[in-house]
């Protein structure tokens, strides 16, 4: 217990931290705001009181609010820790008797759980008033979260895999553009993969990318049943890949030999 | 003496990507990239007794700082062997962790935002101390220290100086055996360093606590250190006492005077540095011309008004290692 107790206090310690950047929150709210705003125009004109794909235009601003919430909530560490593996500086994580992926982990967690709280609470609120209808139920939201928590950490293995190519590559910023898009198109941010040709849905469904926001989106929406089918994918993928980063990463300390000279 | 640090033949090299300026060149080093061999650290030898405080000093890029990963266990070498506190690093690097400190004075491991009091609280949790030990130790650092009126305030609001007092101490937070400090006075005032020097100096003597000091502060070594190690290159360059240092070293001494009436030395091994009117400093090779001698030769031609000796700075004799003039 005492080994896990370092995380928890690196989460509550970091949690604190964020704190204190709380007007940086309204910037991101209002941000998000605005964007509600501009799509609600956009899927009202698409719908016109129809459904497509089982979403209405109520079902379909719910979902573009939990997936845009999940997609803003995202703590950005790779270029931090990219830029720890060019100068050497990872060297002063390594030499503390505490794991630096769990470490970063539980850091980027606590982060990115305080954008999500916020980013839930003010964008329900706005759809809530504007609405006047939610397919939310306090069951599906419990569900969401721990969808969302699960979609989070295969964010985090993808943003640390893209931190840690810093130890092959010199610049690898434009892994991440690639990434972000890959979110934004076949993640299934702007449109659900539901809306998406069969052989495009069938793509989409192999690849982790749906699984960090287009599965907690439609938990949040339709409950126990789609979390029943999401959730064992997302362990999946947590595995595999986290599975992939944990050696990457034991690889990459003797690589380190290169950098941190 | 026990030895806590034993380093033999250590080695270490790494290769290197050479490019060369101009597109052209560029894409040939992208089809055919061609590198070069570094060899960071070569052959060293040294060892670090409980309780010792040993200076360890180079120019940039003489290799300090991998000998350091190395001997933390950040590093792989590429030979040679290596052992702190009977372990070897790169093996039980997580293990050796629970029995060193170090402080980078260019890095800080505390919170910036937050209160030292967090950053010593995560340390506590990341060491895995117990909660009666964790209070009974911090009592006793915010008291050695003096932080009581800083650990409420966030590290941002601290000056240079206080906050290097808490990165001392909350290395220390979980009682290690030894501690690598890597330039802790570095941009600190006069006064604040010598506050950091006489701590240090204190745990040092109360608890036997053996420090690997790295620094580009002369005054560090001079008033903390007995032993010295200069690496350049990557090769150990010297290996000595502070005392034989400045006794190998010191081979000029500099007089100041004040004369009744004006002199010119004609010795060898004497050189006038400075001259005004009947004032002077010069520069006496004690080798090449005792101090008799050129004294006697003073008091034959005039009669002196004033006059100091001093030895050569340290500083002075550190460049001279470096640049070879050893």
């Amino acid at each position: 217990m005492k080994r896990l107790r370092k995380y928890f206090t690196v989460f509550k310690i970091n949690f604190v931290n964020e704190l204190m950047y709380s007007r940086n929150f309204m910037g991101q709210i209002l941000f998000f705001g605005l964007f509600l705003f501009v799509y609600s125009f956009l899927w009202r004109a698409v719908f016109r009181g129809g459904e497509i794909e089982g979403f209405d235009f109520v079902r379909m601003m719910w979902y573009f609010m939990f997936t845009e919430s999940i997609m803003l909530s995202k703590f950005v560490f790779h270029s931090e820790m990219a830029q720890d593996i060019k100068t050497g500086d990872i060297a002063y994580h390594l030499n503390k008797p505490y794991s630096y992926l769990l470490f970063m982990y539980a850091k980027y967690m606590s982060s990115s759980l305080i954008r999500m709280t916020m980013n839930l609470m003010f964008g329900s609120l706005i759809l809530f008033i504007t609405l006047h209808q939610t397919p939310l139920t306090p069951l599906h939201l419990i569900l969401g979260i721990i969808s969302s928590m699960a979609g989070l950490t295969i964010n985090f293995v993808f943003f640390f895999l893209i931190g840690l190519s810093a130890l092959w590559f010199e610049e690898n910023t434009a892994f991440h553009f690639i990434y972000s898009k890959f979110l934004f198109t076949i993640g299934g941010l702007f449109i659900p993969i539901e809306f998406f040709p069969d052989w495009l849905k069938n793509f989409s469904s192999r690849m982790p990318f749906m699984y960090i926001l287009n599965a907690p989106a439609k938990v949040y929406i339709n409950g126990s049943s789609e979390f029943a089918r999401v959730f064992p994918m997302q362990l999946f993928h947590i595995l595999v890949w986290g599975g992939l980063i944990v050696w990457l990463f034991n690889r990459g300390t003797r690589r380190l030999n290169i950098n941190g000279g | 003496m026990e030895k806590v640090v034993e380093v033999n033949g250590l080695s270490k090299s790494f290769k290197t990507k050479v490019k060369r300026s101009g597109l052209k060149e560029s894409f040939k080093s992208l089809m055919h990239p061609v590198y070069k061999e570094v060899k960071a650290v070569q052959d060293i030898n040294f060892s670090v007794e409980k309780g010792e405080v040993l200076a360890f000093i180079g120019p940039n890029g003489a290799g300090k700082s991998t000998t350091i990963k190395m001997m933390t266990g950040i590093l792989y070498p590429s030979a040679g062997e290596v052992s702190v506190l009977g372990m070897i690093p790169w093996k039980s690097r997580k293990k050796l962790s629970y029995k060193i400190g170090s402080v980078f004075g260019q890095k800080s491991q505390m919170w910036f935002h937050l209160p030292p009091e967090d950053s010593f609280e995560l340390m506590a949790d990341i060491y895995e101390l117990n909660k009666n030990d964790y209070k009974n130790r911090l009592k006793e650092l915010v008291k050695r220290f003096q932080l009581e009126e800083i650990m409420h305030q966030p590290v941002r609001k601290l000056s240079l100086g206080q906050r290097i007092r808490c990165e001392i101490a909350v290395s220390l937070i979980h009682d290690p055996e030894i501690l690598f400090l890597d330039e802790p006075t570095i941009g600190l005032d006069v006064v604040v360093k010598n506050q950091i020097r006489e701590l240090i100096k204190d745990l040092n003597k109360r608890k036997d606590l053996t420090v690997f000091l790295t620094s580009h502060d002369v005054g560090d070594i001079e008033k903390l250190c007995r032993r010295v190690i200069v690496i350049d290159k990557g090769q150990l360059i010297l290996h000595s006492t502070v005392n034989e240092l400045k006794h190998d070293f010191l081979k000029t001494k500099i007089l100041s005077l004040k004369l009744e009436d004006e002199y010119t030395p004609q010795l060898s091994g004497v050189n006038v540095l400075k001259k005004k009117g009947t004032g002077m400093k010069i520069e006496v090779d004690t080798q090449i011309c005792s101090l008799q001698t050129i004294l006697n030769d003073i008091i034959k031609r005039t009669a002196i008004v004033d006059m100091t000796i001093s030895e050569t700075p340290m500083e002075e004799i550190i460049e001279t290692i470096y640049t070879g003039g050893a």
